[in-house]
């Protein structure tokens, strides 16, 4: 086991190193890949799966120290296939208590779940298909702002505020709700 | 009717942790009532767990460029792979030619998919069993369903065969894991249901009644989505969700709790292994699921 390597990855997951991430992906993505496309998934499917499976890591690292034992590329790989027959399982709609794998030896994020990795690329899609004033009054309304400080941010009226906010949301959430990528994802 | 831009602001107040204790209260029993509340409620929560500012949104905004990037498999995986699929192409047409020779009624020129995963597959998994089994019986493994597809060649076999004395392939009655799961996790609380499947007297066509009766103590109200499937011992049949039959149950509603059904079906089955599962389609919730074997003699 490669300690240092171990190290060097859960840093860069936990730095948001973009140069660390991409080598991860490099080196790990190709495994999970073949593995998912082996059991009745999709390229898109491992991708989701692979991102699903770096952010659970991250969850983790946040939260308590991770001391691996076996080698990182190991880890994760084990940790995507847990992720995959997740939704496998749901899709023959089993039931499953999932226990912590052996192999493993602790628990990682159970709210990992592949739905996740499609619900946040659907919203920051239509997001992305917002006016940059829509935008702006929506991060400002997701940082918790008041519509006193958008107002005084954006150069309006308080009243203004309240409703541009209220119609930049609206908007958002029509573009998702009309998209039936939306319709596989509320479960 | 309410203004929406109200609703709008009650869920952000509420999100935001900015309502009275009372307020909260009034809120929530709001939402236990409404479940279009409720959704909306867990809409605008999502947004802001997605859209904000949290550290996880900046990882994934970089994950989500880099995933459009190029990543090849190693060289070495390929090999392995086109090594295995040759190896197996040669073990099937092999199979194939023993088979036609012999009085095996069946081909199994599928077999080659299901074992392509095994090379890649060292580390233990919850697949594992099956993988195994597809490991040690390889050759033997039997799909019902393309008998369907090879219909003439199945009726002059069984014409030239005597299906008394034909021994039945171990394969036949295969477990198959996923579905003894739902049976160990014992899927039939709700119902009392029995199942039979009759064979006719003397015959060397192998057609059964297929006759299944029971009560399903149910409180559900949705009676109308009730629904039979059929599979065979097969793991790919039920990954894959392709039943050997679907039949809709009618339900008869005895009392509140209970209802009735029977169904009876001729169907033409191998000798072998099958399951049923009833569900309901459009919750998709598991009411049953249980197992039958058929045997020729």
């Amino acid at each position: 086991m490669n300690k240092q390597k171990n190290l060097r990855f859960l840093k860069g997951i936990a730095e948001n190193d973009f140069v660390v991430l991409e080598a991860i992906y490099r080196e790990c993505l190709p495994r999970v890949r073949q593995y998912v496309l082996r059991n009745s998934g999709s390229i898109a499917d491992a991708k989701d799966a692979f991102q699903e499976g770096i952010v659970a890591i991250f969850n983790k690292v946040s939260k308590d120290e991770l001391v691996l034992t076996t080698d990182f590329e190991n880890f994760l790989f084990l940790v995507c296939k847990r992720i995959w027959l997740k939704k496998l399982k749901k899709k023959e709609r089993l039931e499953v208590t999932l226990t912590p794998e052996k192999e493993l030896g602790y628990e990682v994020d159970y709210a990992a779940d592949l739905l996740q990795t499609r619900k946040w690329k659907l919203f920051n899609q239509k997001f992305a298909l917002l006016t940059d004033e829509c935008q702006r009054v929506l991060k400002m309304l997701f940082a918790g702002q008041s519509s006193r400080a958008i107002a005084n941010e954006m150069d309006y009226t308080e009243e203004y505020a309240k409703r541009k906010k209220y119609r930049c949301k609206k908007s958002l959430i029509e573009l998702i709700t009309n998209d039936k990528e939306y319709t596989h994802l509320k479960g | 009717m309410k203004d929406q831009r109200e609703i709008y602001d009650k869920i952000d107040a509420y999100l935001q942790g900015q309502m009275t204790q009372s307020e909260q209260t009034a809120f929530k029993a709001a939402m236990k009532k409404d479940t279009e509340l409720a959704e909306a409620v867990a809409l605008h929560r999502d947004l802001q767990q997605m859209l904000g500012e949290q550290p996880v949104n900046a990882l994934r905004k970089n994950l989500t460029t880099l995933e459009a990037g190029d990543y090849p498999d190693a060289k070495n995986s390929n090999w392995w792979t086109i090594a295995a699929i040759i190896g197996l192409a040669i073990i099937a047409s092999v199979w194939w030619m023993m088979s036609v020779e012999g009085e095996m009624p069946r081909t199994s020129s599928t077999t080659t998919e299901m074992p392509i995963e095994q090379p890649a597959e060292t580390e233990s998994s919850p697949l594992q069993p099956s993988d195994k089994i597809d490991n040690n019986t390889t050759p033997s493994i039997e799909i019902p369903m393309q008998e369907e597809a090879e219909p003439e060649q199945q009726k002059e076999s069984t014409k030239k065969s005597q299906p008394k004395s034909q021994p039945i392939a171990a394969a036949d009655f295969t477990p198959n894991p996923n579905l003894e799961f739902f049976i160990a996790n014992n899927y039939r609380s709700d119902a009392a249901i029995q199942l039979s499947a009759k064979p006719p007297a003397k015959s060397a066509n192998p057609l059964f009644q297929l006759r299944l009766t029971g009560e399903l103590i149910t409180t559900q109200s949705d009676l109308k989505n009730i629904q039979i499937h059929l599979f065979s011992n097969d793991p790919l049949a039920f990954t894959e969700f392709q039943p050997l039959l679907i039949l809709p149950i009618e339900l008869n509603n005895v009392t509140e709790e209970k209802s009735t059904f029977a169904i009876d079906k001729l169907m033409e089955l191998k000798a072998g292994l099958y399951y049923y599962l009833i569900e309901n389609v459009k919750t998709e919730e598991v009411l049953f699921v249980d197992k039958f074997e058929i045997n020729l003699f």
